[in-house]
Protein backbone atom coordinates (compact mmCIF):
# COMPACT_ATOMS: atom_id res chain seq x y z
CA UNK A 1 0.00 0.00 0.00
CA UNK A 2 1.55 3.44 -0.93
CA UNK A 3 1.92 5.54 2.19
CA UNK A 4 0.24 8.90 1.40
CA UNK A 5 -0.41 11.68 3.82
CA UNK A 6 -4.02 10.95 4.28
CA UNK A 7 -2.63 7.67 5.72
CA UNK A 8 -0.44 9.43 8.20
CA UNK A 9 -2.81 11.90 9.19
CA UNK A 10 -3.77 9.72 12.23
CA UNK A 11 -6.28 12.34 14.16
CA UNK A 12 -8.13 12.64 10.93
CA UNK A 13 -8.83 9.05 10.54
CA UNK A 14 -9.62 8.84 14.04
CA UNK A 15 -12.41 11.37 13.74
CA UNK A 16 -13.99 9.52 10.64
CA UNK A 17 -14.10 6.00 12.41
CA UNK A 18 -15.69 8.09 15.38
CA UNK A 19 -18.55 9.73 12.66
CA UNK A 20 -18.47 6.36 10.98
CA UNK A 21 -19.15 4.31 14.03
CA UNK A 22 -21.96 6.56 15.28
CA UNK A 23 -23.74 6.22 12.03
CA UNK A 24 -23.29 2.63 11.76
CA UNK A 25 -24.52 2.24 15.42
CA UNK A 26 -27.35 4.59 14.61
CA UNK A 27 -28.75 2.31 11.76
CA UNK A 28 -27.75 -1.00 13.17
CA UNK A 29 -28.91 -0.28 16.54
CA UNK A 30 -25.61 -2.77 17.68
CA UNK A 31 -22.15 -1.35 18.62
CA UNK A 32 -20.03 -4.73 17.71
CA UNK A 33 -22.18 -4.73 14.46
CA UNK A 34 -21.18 -1.22 13.75
CA UNK A 35 -17.79 -1.79 14.54
CA UNK A 36 -17.33 -4.94 12.51
CA UNK A 37 -18.86 -3.08 9.22
CA UNK A 38 -16.98 0.33 10.10
CA UNK A 39 -13.49 -1.59 10.33
CA UNK A 40 -14.44 -3.65 7.08
CA UNK A 41 -15.11 -0.42 5.22
CA UNK A 42 -12.42 1.34 6.55
CA UNK A 43 -10.10 -1.73 5.36
CA UNK A 44 -11.80 -1.66 2.09
CA UNK A 45 -11.30 1.30 1.21
CA UNK A 46 -8.08 2.31 3.12
CA UNK A 47 -6.34 -0.45 -0.05
CA UNK A 48 -7.27 2.25 -2.27
CA UNK A 49 -6.44 5.61 -0.23
CA UNK A 50 -3.58 6.46 -2.71
CA UNK A 51 -6.38 7.22 -5.53
CA UNK A 52 -7.89 9.76 -3.03
CA UNK A 53 -6.59 13.32 -3.43
CA UNK A 54 -8.46 14.75 -0.44
CA UNK A 55 -10.35 14.41 2.88
CA UNK A 56 -14.05 15.13 0.98
CA UNK A 57 -12.90 11.98 -1.68
CA UNK A 58 -12.28 9.30 0.93
CA UNK A 59 -15.03 10.47 2.56
CA UNK A 60 -17.38 10.23 0.22
CA UNK A 61 -15.63 6.53 -0.75
CA UNK A 62 -15.60 5.23 2.88
CA UNK A 63 -19.27 6.42 3.78
CA UNK A 64 -20.53 4.76 -0.11
CA UNK A 65 -18.92 1.45 1.44
CA UNK A 66 -20.22 1.71 5.35
CA UNK A 67 -23.98 2.41 3.54
CA UNK A 68 -23.37 -0.99 1.38
CA UNK A 69 -21.99 -3.11 4.23
CA UNK A 70 -25.29 -1.47 6.40
CA UNK A 71 -27.84 -2.20 3.83
CA UNK A 72 -26.38 -6.14 3.57
CA UNK A 73 -26.63 -6.30 7.31
CA UNK A 74 -30.19 -5.13 7.50
CA UNK A 75 -31.39 -7.24 4.42
CA UNK A 76 -29.92 -9.90 6.29
CA UNK A 77 -31.06 -9.38 9.89
CA UNK A 78 -34.77 -8.59 8.54
CA UNK A 79 -37.29 -7.52 11.60
CA UNK A 80 -35.01 -4.99 12.79
CA UNK A 81 -37.59 -3.83 14.87
CA UNK A 82 -40.73 -5.17 16.16
CA UNK A 83 -44.10 -4.28 14.89
CA UNK A 84 -45.45 -3.08 17.94
CA UNK A 85 -42.65 -0.86 19.26
CA UNK A 86 -42.52 0.88 16.35
CA UNK A 87 -46.47 1.57 16.19
CA UNK A 88 -46.21 2.56 19.97
CA UNK A 89 -43.20 4.85 19.37
CA UNK A 90 -45.58 6.06 16.79
CA UNK A 91 -49.13 6.84 18.06
CA UNK A 92 -48.52 8.75 20.59
CA UNK A 93 -46.40 11.42 19.56
CA UNK A 94 -47.32 11.42 15.57
CA UNK A 95 -51.35 12.21 16.87
CA UNK A 96 -50.10 15.19 18.80
CA UNK A 97 -47.29 16.34 16.12
CA UNK A 98 -50.38 16.74 13.82
CA UNK A 99 -52.70 18.41 15.94
CA UNK A 100 -49.86 20.87 16.77
CA UNK A 101 -49.24 21.70 12.55
CA UNK A 102 -52.92 20.74 11.57
CA UNK A 103 -56.17 22.40 12.68
CA UNK A 104 -59.51 20.33 12.46
CA UNK A 105 -59.67 20.72 8.59
CA UNK A 106 -56.32 19.80 7.88
CA UNK A 107 -55.33 23.30 6.94
CA UNK A 108 -52.04 24.75 8.13
CA UNK A 109 -51.99 26.36 11.73
CA UNK A 110 -50.64 29.64 11.12
CA UNK A 111 -47.60 29.20 13.51
CA UNK A 112 -47.00 26.48 12.08
CA UNK A 113 -47.11 27.21 8.60
CA UNK A 114 -43.96 26.94 6.50
CA UNK A 115 -41.98 30.26 5.45
CA UNK A 116 -39.73 30.20 2.29
CA UNK A 117 -36.29 29.11 2.96
CA UNK A 118 -35.08 31.40 0.11
CA UNK A 119 -31.67 29.63 -1.04
CA UNK A 120 -31.44 27.37 1.29
CA UNK A 121 -28.45 25.18 -0.50
CA UNK A 122 -26.08 28.08 0.94
CA UNK A 123 -26.84 26.81 4.31
CA UNK A 124 -25.11 23.35 2.92
CA UNK A 125 -21.51 25.20 3.17
CA UNK A 126 -22.01 26.29 6.97
CA UNK A 127 -20.40 24.16 9.68
CA UNK A 128 -22.85 25.65 12.15
CA UNK A 129 -25.55 24.38 10.03
CA UNK A 130 -24.81 20.88 9.84
CA UNK A 131 -24.96 20.97 13.98
CA UNK A 132 -28.14 21.92 13.63
CA UNK A 133 -29.04 18.91 11.33
CA UNK A 134 -27.82 16.58 13.55
CA UNK A 135 -29.21 17.97 16.78
CA UNK A 136 -32.63 17.92 15.04
CA UNK A 137 -32.05 14.38 13.59
CA UNK A 138 -31.40 13.72 17.69
CA UNK A 139 -34.55 15.66 18.37
CA UNK A 140 -36.84 12.58 16.35
CA UNK A 141 -38.41 10.06 18.23
CA UNK A 142 -35.44 7.04 17.74
CA UNK A 143 -36.83 4.16 16.06
CA UNK A 144 -38.71 6.97 13.21
CA UNK A 145 -35.23 8.59 13.17
CA UNK A 146 -33.37 4.97 12.15
CA UNK A 147 -36.49 4.46 9.53
CA UNK A 148 -35.74 8.19 8.13
CA UNK A 149 -32.39 7.47 8.41
CA UNK A 150 -32.60 3.83 6.44
CA UNK A 151 -34.17 5.92 3.49
CA UNK A 152 -32.35 9.01 3.69
CA UNK A 153 -28.99 7.95 4.27
CA UNK A 154 -28.59 4.18 3.58
CA UNK A 155 -30.82 5.25 0.36
CA UNK A 156 -32.79 1.59 1.07
CA UNK A 157 -35.96 1.41 -0.53
CA UNK A 158 -39.48 1.36 0.89
CA UNK A 159 -39.85 -2.63 0.47
CA UNK A 160 -36.53 -3.27 2.14
CA UNK A 161 -37.45 -1.37 4.83
CA UNK A 162 -40.91 -2.95 5.14
CA UNK A 163 -39.43 -6.33 5.11
CA UNK A 164 -36.44 -5.25 7.41
CA UNK A 165 -38.41 -3.42 10.22
CA UNK A 166 -42.10 -5.27 9.57
CA UNK A 167 -44.01 -2.54 9.09
CA UNK A 168 -46.70 -2.03 6.14
CA UNK A 169 -46.08 0.05 3.08
CA UNK A 170 -49.06 2.46 4.11
CA UNK A 171 -46.99 2.82 7.87
CA UNK A 172 -44.01 3.42 6.40
CA UNK A 173 -45.41 6.16 4.31
CA UNK A 174 -47.04 7.72 7.48
CA UNK A 175 -43.71 7.47 9.75
CA UNK A 176 -41.50 8.77 6.88
CA UNK A 177 -44.44 12.08 6.18
CA UNK A 178 -44.05 12.75 10.17
CA UNK A 179 -39.83 12.74 10.53
CA UNK A 180 -40.19 14.85 7.35
CA UNK A 181 -42.58 17.32 8.73
CA UNK A 182 -40.72 17.41 12.06
CA UNK A 183 -37.25 17.89 10.85
CA UNK A 184 -38.41 20.78 8.58
CA UNK A 185 -40.08 22.09 11.50
CA UNK A 186 -37.05 21.93 13.43
CA UNK A 187 -34.59 23.52 11.29
CA UNK A 188 -37.47 26.32 10.81
CA UNK A 189 -37.33 27.33 14.45
CA UNK A 190 -33.55 26.50 14.91
CA UNK A 191 -31.71 27.44 11.83
CA UNK A 192 -33.95 29.34 9.10
CA UNK A 193 -35.81 32.02 11.58
CA UNK A 194 -34.55 31.67 15.09
CA UNK A 195 -35.32 34.69 16.11
CA UNK A 196 -38.99 34.31 15.38
CA UNK A 197 -39.17 31.39 17.90
CA UNK A 198 -37.69 33.34 20.69
CA UNK A 199 -40.17 36.13 20.47
CA UNK B 1 -59.38 20.64 -3.01
CA UNK B 2 -57.37 18.36 -1.19
CA UNK B 3 -56.40 19.81 2.71
CA UNK B 4 -52.80 21.03 3.48
CA UNK B 5 -52.29 17.40 5.70
CA UNK B 6 -53.21 15.01 2.69
CA UNK B 7 -51.43 17.44 0.19
CA UNK B 8 -48.22 17.14 2.21
CA UNK B 9 -48.53 13.19 2.65
CA UNK B 10 -48.64 12.96 -1.11
CA UNK B 11 -45.89 15.34 -1.05
CA UNK B 12 -43.95 12.81 0.82
CA UNK B 13 -45.08 9.79 -0.51
CA UNK B 14 -44.19 10.41 -4.28
CA UNK B 15 -40.53 10.78 -2.63
CA UNK B 16 -40.95 7.24 -2.05
CA UNK B 17 -43.13 5.57 -4.56
CA UNK B 18 -44.71 6.63 -7.54
CA UNK B 19 -48.25 7.91 -6.83
CA UNK B 20 -51.43 7.78 -9.13
CA UNK B 21 -51.91 10.04 -11.44
CA UNK B 22 -55.26 11.03 -9.81
CA UNK B 23 -53.10 11.85 -6.90
CA UNK B 24 -51.00 12.91 -9.00
CA UNK B 25 -52.97 16.17 -10.12
CA UNK B 26 -54.10 16.94 -7.06
CA UNK B 27 -51.34 17.37 -5.39
CA UNK B 28 -49.95 19.60 -8.28
CA UNK B 29 -53.61 21.93 -7.96
CA UNK B 30 -53.11 22.46 -4.29
CA UNK B 31 -49.69 23.50 -4.16
CA UNK B 32 -50.57 25.56 -7.12
CA UNK B 33 -52.65 27.80 -4.84
CA UNK B 34 -50.95 26.70 -1.69
CA UNK B 35 -47.88 28.56 -0.76
CA UNK B 36 -47.16 27.17 2.76
CA UNK B 37 -47.46 23.51 0.92
CA UNK B 38 -45.20 24.47 -1.44
CA UNK B 39 -42.75 25.41 0.54
CA UNK B 40 -43.18 22.09 2.12
CA UNK B 41 -42.98 20.03 -0.70
CA UNK B 42 -39.72 22.18 -1.39
CA UNK B 43 -38.32 21.67 1.89
CA UNK B 44 -38.52 17.78 2.10
CA UNK B 45 -37.10 17.30 -1.43
CA UNK B 46 -34.57 19.53 0.37
CA UNK B 47 -34.01 16.91 2.85
CA UNK B 48 -33.35 14.23 0.81
CA UNK B 49 -30.65 16.53 -0.74
CA UNK B 50 -29.01 17.60 2.71
CA UNK B 51 -29.18 14.31 4.22
CA UNK B 52 -27.20 12.23 1.40
CA UNK B 53 -24.96 15.56 1.62
CA UNK B 54 -24.57 14.92 5.37
CA UNK B 55 -23.37 11.58 4.73
CA UNK B 56 -21.12 11.48 1.98
CA UNK B 57 -19.56 14.87 3.45
CA UNK B 58 -19.90 16.90 0.70
CA UNK B 59 -19.99 19.98 2.17
CA UNK B 60 -17.50 22.59 2.33
CA UNK B 61 -17.79 23.63 6.15
CA UNK B 62 -17.60 19.96 7.35
CA UNK B 63 -15.00 18.27 5.72
CA UNK B 64 -12.23 20.77 4.50
CA UNK B 65 -9.57 19.18 2.19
Amino acid sequence: MTQTPLLQDTAYLDDLRRQMIKFATLQLGNPEQAEDAVQEAMLAALKDASRFTGRSALRTWVFGILKHKIADLLRQRMRLVSVSSLANDDDEDGEALMESLFDAQGHWRDDASPTDWGRPEVHLSQKQFWAVFEACLNHLPPKQARIFMMREFVELDTETICDATGISGNHLFVLLHRCRLRLRACLETRWVNPTESSR
Amino acid sequence: MISCLRATALASRALDAPIGFKDWFRLRLHLRFCRRCRACSDQMQWLRMASRAFVSGETAGRDVD
